[in-house]
Order: structure tokens, then C-alpha cells, then sequence
């Protein structure tokens, strides 16, 4: 359908509208181009990857239920964060009235994976590969003790590649609050990143 | 700062002592901002000005950009492989359970009439129709729905197992006593009679799915802005089925089907929309959910759950409303 080479990529408003009329090739399509992207995010939200690959389920399920309810004329990218958003909400409302859980920390998931495997990773040296795992150890640890709010907004901004103005309008306030929660997001992981021993950044 | 600087424009326009004014602590606000992207140009333009003559600030948009290129460390990862496999599943069977094994369908959807019939209740019988409608929000006093109508709770509820009902009487008595304030009497009247109806068994009906089916084509051709198709599916439903409890939906259901230039009607609209949607479009969700109250009661206490239910009530909805009539920003 939209596989050919040298043709414009099909938008997702009109996959979806192909959708709605029952083209449920249409759907993988989407799924094809959003399962990354929505299990990334979530995952950056929930810090948890197995929760994440569910919630992104749902979030396609969702999608799949309620097409009808797509209106025409707006972004697919922004109804389904919303979906996702929405779910992220559920389950850390569903999370907080569950007494005494404990913050997930899934570091060690990454460990689990064999050492070659790591090291083996785009062909980096042994050593710089280690310090990037521990970059990024780190850096897991300090987004997830960032208050919910401003890690949305932070991970919209720098790894959904969304403008201020974009994720205003995905969760309803203005580019200057999504400004300021950016910033204090930022000055947060400032304050984590002098803790850690890594110089190279910047 | 100082105010003996040359006063030499530069060239947008914004003079040397002008950019010196901007006071450290404001540019290190925008910092983030500034290396985004996100500022307009003249303010980008002065704060870069800014960071030329002062090395506070200067190390403060550096520490900002080694956060950032820290943050790049982080390695997305591919969703597992059985992915797409897995949703499809999920999908089958869920359409599997829609159309294919309908006699098994049935008992559950009628069983979970019930239950929308007492959601609508408290959240449509006991606010919307009580609050919306005595002009709390701005809606036309000619609207198609009577005021004070609230919906009846179902007359028709066989074929469930025993200890569902239980459940579902017990959840019942239990939103009734949570609720018990908030409810007005008809509201609470309304659900001692759903509760009666629950255990009586009372007569089955076979309309029930048939009207659902209806009152879904009537939400589509609502949707597609076809109102007068629409009300005529809604009449249909009326005239066809007098006195069925679901009539009161198709009713209220008419009030979507008109269109009317009230400020804050779309949005009110589709507020309903949803909410008329969450109760009807999957009813075994809805049924798990009812039916799970009491189990969620045990697990998470009564006061979260009567605060998410805060959260779905329609007032809130209103209120929301009302701050984006008048313009202000404001989350749900």
C-alpha cells in the first residue's frame, strides 16, 4: 500500500481514515509505525518495560475500539499519545492505591543481558560501552525520580521530538507551564548528573 | 546593571544596556528554552547577547546542553517480537466474543444494562440531568430531555449467575453509602429499585441488544453530523420499544442529534458523547468493572475509589467545561 519506493509515505490520518472504512491493513500499518514509538514512551513514563509493552497494547486496542471517535482534520500522533497518556494516568492511580510499592528501578533488566551483547553494540570499544551503560543506568534512575509531570513534559520534548506548543495542546496547558516543567526538569537531572563521573557530555 | 553602557543598537534592535537589564536569574529561566529553540526570536536574540558578557549564565547554558546530551544516552527498546502477534489475538477475540458467540454474549450484555443503568444513576441520573439541567452549565432550557428525567433502572435482568447479582447488589448498597450525600432521593430511590430488580430476577427482555445496536448506529450518524438520520434511528427506538429502560437513553441520546450554536455546546456535547460511550460501547468492560467493585473495594479502600469516581463525575466535567468556556487553561 505504502510500501513503494520513491512514492510520498502515506500520512496516519489517512491510514486511519482507511481504518474507520474498514481497512484493517490500514490498522497494521499503523502499528507498524507507532508500536516503537508509543512502547518507548510509555516505558519512559512507567519505567517498567514489561508494563509498558501492555499498556501500549492497550493503547492499540483502544485505537482499534474507538476508531469511530477519531475526528477527521486532527493528528493521529497526538490522539494516540493522548490514548497512551491516559493509560499511563490509569496505572499509576491504579499504582499509588496499591499499599507499599515499591519504586521500580529496571536497571536490572539491562544487566541481565550478556556483557558481549552490550559490548557488541554498534561496534563501540570495551570501555566506552561500559561507561554508556552506566551513562545510562544512571540516567534511568534520574528520570524515574523525576516528578510525574515534569518527566512527560521532558520526555515529549527531547525524545518524542514535540514542541512546547504541541505538548501543550496534548495535555491541555500553555507552552510557557510546559517551558517552566521542562526547565525544572532539567535543572533536576543537572543536579543527578554532577553525581555522576562522567565527563564527556557536552 | 550598569547603567553608563554605550546605548549601541544592536541589530535587533535591542541596545546593550537593555540586554545587560535582563537579569541573570531570568535568562537561566529560559535557558532551557533558548537552547530548544522555543524562544522568539528577539528574546533568543538578547539572550545569546546575554550569554556573550556573562560567564555565570554562560556555564548555566552549558550544564543545560550536557543534561541534554546526557539524556541521549538512553537506548529505546524494541518492542518483543510477539507484539503485533499478541494484539492480534486480543483483537480476534474480542471480535470473536462481539459477533460470533452472541448466546453467550447476551446474558452478559443484558447483565450489564444493569449495570449502565446504574452508573447512569448516579452519574447521569443523580448529576447530569440534576445539575446540568437546571442550568448549572450553559444549555438551551428547551432541550430535548425533560428536566428531572432520569433514567429507569432496568425491569429486565435474568440469566446472570446468582453470585454476580450478590456482588452487584452489594457494590450497590456500598455506592449508596458512600454516595449517600451526594445523591439526590430520586437518584437513590432509582438505585434501590435497580437493587430490587437485581435480586427479583424480574422478566428478561430480547430487545435489549437490539436496541444497544441502535442506539450505536444513532452515535455514528451523530458523528458524521447526520442528526436528522440520526433522530429518526432515536424516534425508531422510541416508537418501537415504548417503555423499554433503554428509551430513556435513546432520549437523552437526542440531545446530540440537534444542532445548536450555544457557546460551549460542542464541547458539552461531546463530553456527553464520551461518557455515553464509555458506558455503552463495551459493556463487558463496564461489566467487569461493576462487577469488580467489590474486590476493588477490599483492595484499594473506599476513599480512592470514591475519589476516582470524583473524577468521572459529571460535575467536574462541568466545571472543567465552564473554566474552558471562559478561557481558562485548566486539566481534567
Amino acid at each position: 500500500m505504502c510500501g513503494d519506493a520513491g512514492r510520498a509515505p502515506v500520512a496516519d490520518e489517512e491510514l486511519m481514515e482507511q481504518f474507520v472504512e474498514g481497512s484493517e491493513e490500514a490498522f497494521d500499518d499503523l502499528v507498524a509505525r507507532y508500536a516503537g514509538r508509543i512502547t518507548s514512551f510509555v516505558h519512559r513514563q512507567v519505567l517498567d518495560f514489561a508494563v509498558a509493552e501492555e499498556i501500549a497494547q492497550d493503547t492499540f486496542m483502544a485505537v482499534y475500539r474507538k476508531r469511530e471517535t477519531f475526528k477527521a482534520g486532527h493528528k493521529f500522533s497526538g490522539w494516540i499519545y493522548k490514548i497512551a497518556i491516559n493509560f499511563c494516568r490509569m496505572h499509576f492511580r491504579k499504582k499509588r492505591s496499591q499499599v507499599g510499592v515499591v519504586p521500580i528501578h529496571e536497571t536490572r533488566e539491562e544487566e541481565g543481558k550478556a556483557l558481549e551483547d552490550v559490548l557488541a553494540d554498534d561496534g563501540e570499544g570495551p570501555r566506552e560501552a561500559l561507561s554508556r551503560r552506566e551513562a545510562e543506568e544512571k540516567l534511568r534512575q534520574a528520570i524515574a525520580e523525576l516528578p510525574r509531570k515534569q518527566r512527560l513534559v521532558f520526555t515529549l520534548s527531547f525524545y518524542d521530538e514535540m514542541t512546547y506548543e504541541e505538548i501543550g495542546r496534548l495535555l491541555g496547558c500553555s507552552p510557557g507551564t510546559v517551558a517552566s516543567r521542562k526547565h525544572a526538569a532539567v535543572k533536576k537531572l543537572a543536579s543527578k548528573l554532577s553525581k555522576v563521573t562522567l565527563g564527556e557530555f557536552g | 546593571m550598569e547603567k553608563s553602557l554605550p546605548s549601541a543598537r544592536a541589530k535587533d534592535g535591542f541596545s546593550e544596556s537593555e540586554v545587560m537589564k535582563m537579569k541573570c536569574k531570568r535568562v537561566q529561566k529560559l535557558l532551557t528554552a533558548f537552547v530548544d529553540g522555543e524562544l522568539a526570536p528577539p528574546r533568543a536574540a538578547s539572550v545569546s547577547e546575554h550569554l556573550a558578557m556573562c560567564d555565570v549564565c554562560r556555564e548555566q547554558a552549558a550544564e543545560v546542553k550536557k543534561v541534554l546530551a546526557w539524556a541521549g544516552t538512553w537506548r529505546d527498546r524494541e518492542p518483543s517480537p510477539g507484539f503485533v502477534t499478541r494484539l492480534r489475538a486480543r483483537i480476534r477475540s474480542e471480535r470473536e466474543a462481539i459477533g460470533l458467540s452472541r448466546k453467550v454474549w447476551i446474558p452478559r450484555a443484558r447483565l450489564a444494562f444493569a449495570g449502565v443503568a446504574a452508573a447512569s444513576v448516579i452519574f447521569v441520573g443523580g448529576y447530569l440531568v440534576g445539575a446540568l439541567f437546571s442550568g448549572r452549565a450553559a444549555v438551551p432550557r428547551g432541550a430535548p430531555l425533560a428536566r428531572g428525567a432520569a433514567v429507569v433502572a432496568p425491569k429486565s435482568v435474568t440469566a446472570y449467575p446468582v453470585a454476580d447479582s450478590r456482588r452487584l447488589i452489594a457494590g450497590l448498597q456500598r455506592i449508596k453509602m458512600s454516595l449517600g450525600s451526594k445523591l439526590s432521593d430520586a437518584s437513590f430511590n432509582e438505585l434501590n429499585e435497580v437493587q430490587r430488580a437485581l435480586a427479583a430476577g424480574g422478566d428478561s427482555s430480547v430487545n435489549d441488544l437490539a436496541i444497544l445496536e441502535e442506539l450505536q448506529r444513532a452515535e455514528g450518524l451523530i458523528r458524521q453530523k447526520k442528526f436528522a438520520l440520526a433522530r429518526g434511528v432515536l424516534d425508531g427506538i422510541e416508537t418501537s420499544h415504548p417503555g423499554h429502560p433503554l428509551v430513556e437513553y435513546a432520549q437523552m441520546t437526542k440531545m446530540l442529534a440537534s444542532p445548536q450554536a450555544v457557546p460551549g455546546w460542542g464541547l458539552l456535547k461531546s463530553s456527553y458523547a464520551m461518557l455515553l460511550q464509555d458506558t455503552l460501547v463495551n459493556p463487558a468492560e463496564f461489566y467487569n468493572d461493576i462487577t469488580s467493585l467489590p474486590a476493588q473495594i477490599t483492595e484499594y479502600g473506599w476513599q480512592s475509589i470514591v475519589k476516582s469516581a470524583d473524577k468521572l463525575n459529571p460535575l467536574n466535567l462541568f466545571d472543567y467545561i465552564e473554566s474552558r468556556i471562559l478561557g481558562r487553561s485548566e486539566t481534567l
